[in-house]
């Protein structure tokens, strides 16, 4: 895609979207008064921070070929949200809970100590940019996919800019000569929204409890494509954190199914 | 009711069995045209995609009533 023709399609998506916002807000006063009041943008453009990061450590884990330690993140991601949700917002916890953060941390203390080389930090920054998300999600309480919608208006800017300079060195992909990766590249976008359209969901109709102890299903599959399809390295020490995390899992499950 | 908690029960595990393994999938082969561009036009495209589910959904108004919201917390 060339310069000129990126430029252009900046303009034209700036605009679309400042002539939705115009329409919607009616009065320009409103939409100049939030800008000048800014808590809660503050609040959205940090969250959109951190979806960020996950999205491109994610992506940098698929792509170095780290998909196991991305699913160690996966594993210990919604044991981090309770022990954040304890630190910041003062949330009980039962014993069950404080024994799964626990053997999370030895875990983590674990790969620390004994080989601080298979530390799966990519898993640790997907984790902790995930729970902190919630946690700030949490605390302004909006709808998930308008909330989305509005990080994704924020990082919207840099992600042009990041494309033009791609763009202008040559290196895109994403090219009007061809149709098929053009759209294939495009997948990328229903790709992120169409899962997180169906999990949520699947909360409003049967609750936070069951749907959490579903989750589960993400980090094993991805476990075991990075094992068995990609042929991942998976050393002896890595096992022993992950029985510690796979045990966590356990008693966090089984804390969850009978609190619900 | 019962066919209702079941509905979400199969949707959450549609949704995590997508983010487990189709997502996987589609992103480990798309990784050619390297990470720094997938994850820009990860943004661009879910950006995008947002728009047109809002617009879809028609939840424009739940966007318009959140800002006005947080603009009337800060003036009053």
């Amino acid at each position: 895609m060339g310069h000129i023709e990126l430029v252009v399609h900046r303009c034209l998506w700036t605009t679309f979207t400042l002539i939705i916002t115009t329409f919607l807000f009616s009065k320009w006063y409103i939409f100049f008064d939030i800008i000048k009041n800014k808590k809660y943008l503050i609040y959205l453009f940090f969250s959109g921070l951190l979806i960020f990061i996950n999205w491109a450590v994610w992506i940098y884990a698929i792509a170095t070929n780290r998909i196991i330690d991305a699913s160690f993140g996966y594993f210990m991601m919604p044991i981090l949200s309770v022990m954040l949700g304890y630190i910041f917002f003062k949330e009980k916890l039962n014993k069950k809970r404080i024994f799964s953060i626990i053997l999370v941390i030895i875990s983590i203390l674990y790969l620390l100590v004994v080989s601080f080389k298979s530390l799966p930090w990519v898993g640790l920054i997907v984790a902790l940019s995930w729970g902190f998300y919630n946690l700030i999600r949490k605390k302004i309480n909006i709808d998930t996919d308008i909330g989305l919608l509005i990080e994704s208006l924020y990082i919207l800017p840099f992600a042009l800019i990041a494309f033009y300079l791609i763009a202008s060195n040559g290196y895109n992909d994403f090219e009007l000569s061809n149709p098929p990766m053009m759209l294939f590249i495009f997948l990328a976008g229903p790709m992120t929204v169409i899962p997180l359209f169906l999990y949520v969901r699947g909360v409003e109709l049967c609750g936070l409890g069951p749907t959490g102890m579903i989750f589960y299903i993400t980090p094993t599959l991805q476990f075991l494509l990075g094992y068995f399809y990609y042929d991942e390295a998976f050393s002896l020490t890595k096992l022993v954190s992950f029985i510690f995390i796979w045990i966590a899992v356990i008693i966090y499950l089984k804390d969850l199914y009978e609190t619900n | 009711m019962n066919k209702e908690f079941n509905k979400g029960l199969l949707l959450a595990g549609f949704g995590s069995f997508w983010w487990g393994f189709l997502g996987v999938l589609y992103f480990k082969y798309i990784t050619f045209i390297g990470h720094i561009e997938l994850v820009v036009h990860r943004c661009l495209w879910t950006t995008f995609t947002l728009i047109i589910t809002t617009f879809l959904f028609s939840k424009w108004d739940i966007l318009s009533w959140w800002f006005i919201d947080v603009c009337g917390r800060h003036l009053h």
